[in-house]
């Protein structure tokens, strides 16, 4: 697999506690890299040094084995890049916005930007001040995808657009990735990264707390049980296991929560007559919240 | 017409010169025709009685400097026209165009979707330079056409050449402020800093250049002014003259080069 984006200890430091701290961070071609963190964490900062517009304070970073500051110009023939605050040209219409772009970029067909926008339902006549907000975002994507580029780098693509709108962007990330182009998304919403990345990153306070698939991270979440047994049990009984915490018993009922395999409490419980176990279905979020409350840290 | 950073911002700027140019052609119209009513021996006396009056100061400070040739056609044209009000309206067209290319792009964060193509900074600082560029000649050319037709109908005697180079010094030393606040711009990003700093040194350069017939110690510094450089060897008499085009244009592409280095090498839009 050829590395796309690689970011070698890159740090940026501005203002008061705003930028990244030596992130070390890999994006491999074809996938679909979910980005993670709460607003401020560092996220756009991150996306804005890889695109050169602002310069590292340390570190470095490589696209396409290209250096981000000397190879620019050559990087961004290979990219597209959908903003987190998107601002455009409020007095064009979509269709002179994109028509600006399409010449900026080269090698843009007509056809790519009029079916893009039949699949978003986008009217391309109207001026930019007069579209809502989840319609500017449409443009915004449009944008990012008519040129077909090996790279996307989307800043929280889906902010403003509604469920159906966002089930056709999922549909246009799925026919890039199959297309063997790399997608980099930004995002604070957990359940679309879950629903479409190959690989997570959780970055908080500028740091970066883990980055695995998000199979990898599932399985180190941390979930809560509820075990109801035909007799009372002693508390004692659970005590030796080691991946558990919270443990409350009340009679026949012990609620916990367990971070990783819930193996080891599964057998131990089965020693007892078990009548009913309850799981809390585990998603990102839980995941991700773990993260940002700084319960769990794995990274070195 | 969206093809470049050049094109697009002649474009978006079509119905503001349509604007501007017609605020000149109206001024133009107005002032030349006044002319007759001046030129008339009676009134004309009168009124160099009446300014003569005046404190030579105050008369400097509004571009007069010469009351006797007021009537004349050249020295009216200069005194109520390209001493004042033209170079105000260029101006203030090419101050807030320069400011707004880089700066006010950056302020409304519509730079960051350029930065992503594949363009240099230093094509989009050039392609912003020479759409100003364009349209401050625009300008002087609106100036020029106006004045000309003025001038032919009412039979006052000056060439169409030396009412061009009058009108191109102009242009050139408006470019001269929209190019200082383009620069300030690309090096801060902050549109209303490099709007102010521009107009501070065009009014500064003003009074300078205006207060030096009056003022002693001002002479040395006249000639740090761009407005000395639009006068300089009086243009409506004598036609074009190579230094002010030398010094302004100079001035004007060392800017370019400036903003081009300070932009290349910051952070933008943080």
């Amino acid at each position: 697999m050829t590395t796309v984006v690689q970011t070698t200890n890159l740090s940026k430091t501005y203002g008061k506690n705003r930028g990244i701290d030596n992130l070390n961070l890999q994006v491999l071609q074809g996938e679909v890299f979910g980005y993670l963190g709460p607003n401020g964490a560092g996220k756009t900062t991150t996306i804005r040094t890889i695109l050169d517009f602002i310069r590292p304070t340390s570190g470095s970073a490589q696209i396409f084995g290209l250096d981000s500051q000397r190879d620019s110009l050559a990087i961004h023939q290979k990219i597209s890049y959908l903003p987190g605050e998107l601002v455009m040209y409020e007095k064009m219409t979509g269709s002179e916005m994109l028509h600006y772009f399409a010449q900026l970029r080269g090698n843009v067909s007509q056809t790519a930007i009029k079916q893009l926008a039949e699949r978003l339902e986008l009217d391309l006549k109207r001026p930019i001040r007069s579209l809502s907000k989840g319609n500017k975002q449409k443009v915004g994507l449009v944008q990012a995808f008519m040129g077909q580029p090996e790279l996307l780098i989307l800043d929280e693509p889906t902010s403003g657009l509604d469920p159906l709108v966002q089930q056709t962007f999922y549909q246009l990330v799925l026919e890039a990735k199959n297309a063997g182009r790399t997608v980099f998304l930004s995002s604070h919403v957990m359940s679309e990264v879950e629903h479409i990345c190959d690989r997570v990153g959780i970055i908080r306070a500028g740091k970066l707390l883990a980055i695995d698939t998000v199979k990898a991270l599932k399985a180190r979440a941390r979930r809560t049980l509820d075990l109801y047994f035909a007799q009372p049990i002693e508390p004692s009984v659970f005590d030796h296991i080691p991946n558990i915490d919270d443990l409350q018993v009340i009679g026949n009922h012990v609620h916990c929560a367990v971070t990783g395999s819930i193996d080891q409490l599964i057998k131990t419980a089965a020693q007892f007559e078990l009548r009913d176990l309850v799981s809390q279905a585990t998603d990102l979020e839980d995941i991700f919240l773990a993260y940002y409350k700084g319960e769990v840290s794995d990274v070195a | 017409m969206l093809r470049n950073i050049f094109s697009k911002t002649i474009y978006e700027r079509r119905r503001s010169l349509l604007w501007w140019g017609l605020g000149i052609i109206t001024l133009v119209t107005v002032l030349i025709g006044f002319y007759p009513a001046m030129n008339n021996p009676e009134t004309s006396e009168q009124l160099t009685k009446a300014m003569e009056a005046m404190p030579k100061e105050m008369l400097a400070a509004f571009g007069v400097t010469d009351v006797a040739n007021l009537t004349t056609p050249a020295g009216y044209i200069q005194g109520r026209l390209f001493g004042f009000m033209l170079p105000l309206i260029v101006m203030i067209f090419t101050i807030g165009l320069g400011s707004r290319v880089i700066a006010g792009e950056e302020e409304a964060r519509t730079l960051d979707l350029i930065l992503a193509h594949p363009i240099r900074r230093s094509t989009i600082v050039w392609q912003s330079f020479a759409a100003l560029s364009v349209l401050a000649l625009a300008m002087g050319l609106i100036t020029w056409l106006s004045l000309w037709l003025g001038v032919v109908l009412l039979d006052m005697q000056i060439g169409a050449a030396e009412l061009g180079a009058a009108s191109f010094n102009m242009s050139l030393m408006a470019l001269c402020f929209g190019a200082i606040a383009l620069l300030i711009g690309a090096a801060t990003g902050k549109r209303a800093l490099s709007m102010a700093v521009a107009t501070i040194l065009a009014v500064i350069g003003y009074f300078v250049n205006s207060l030096a017939s009056v003022i002693d110690w001002l002479v040395p510094l006249q000639k740090l002014s761009p407005f000395y450089y639009a006068d300089y060897n009086q243009p409506l008499k004598h036609g074009f003259h190579y230094l002010p085009f030398l010094v302004l244009g100079s001035v004007i592409v060392l800017c370019g080069f400036a903003a081009v280095k300070l932009f290349e090498r910051r952070d933008v839009a943080v």
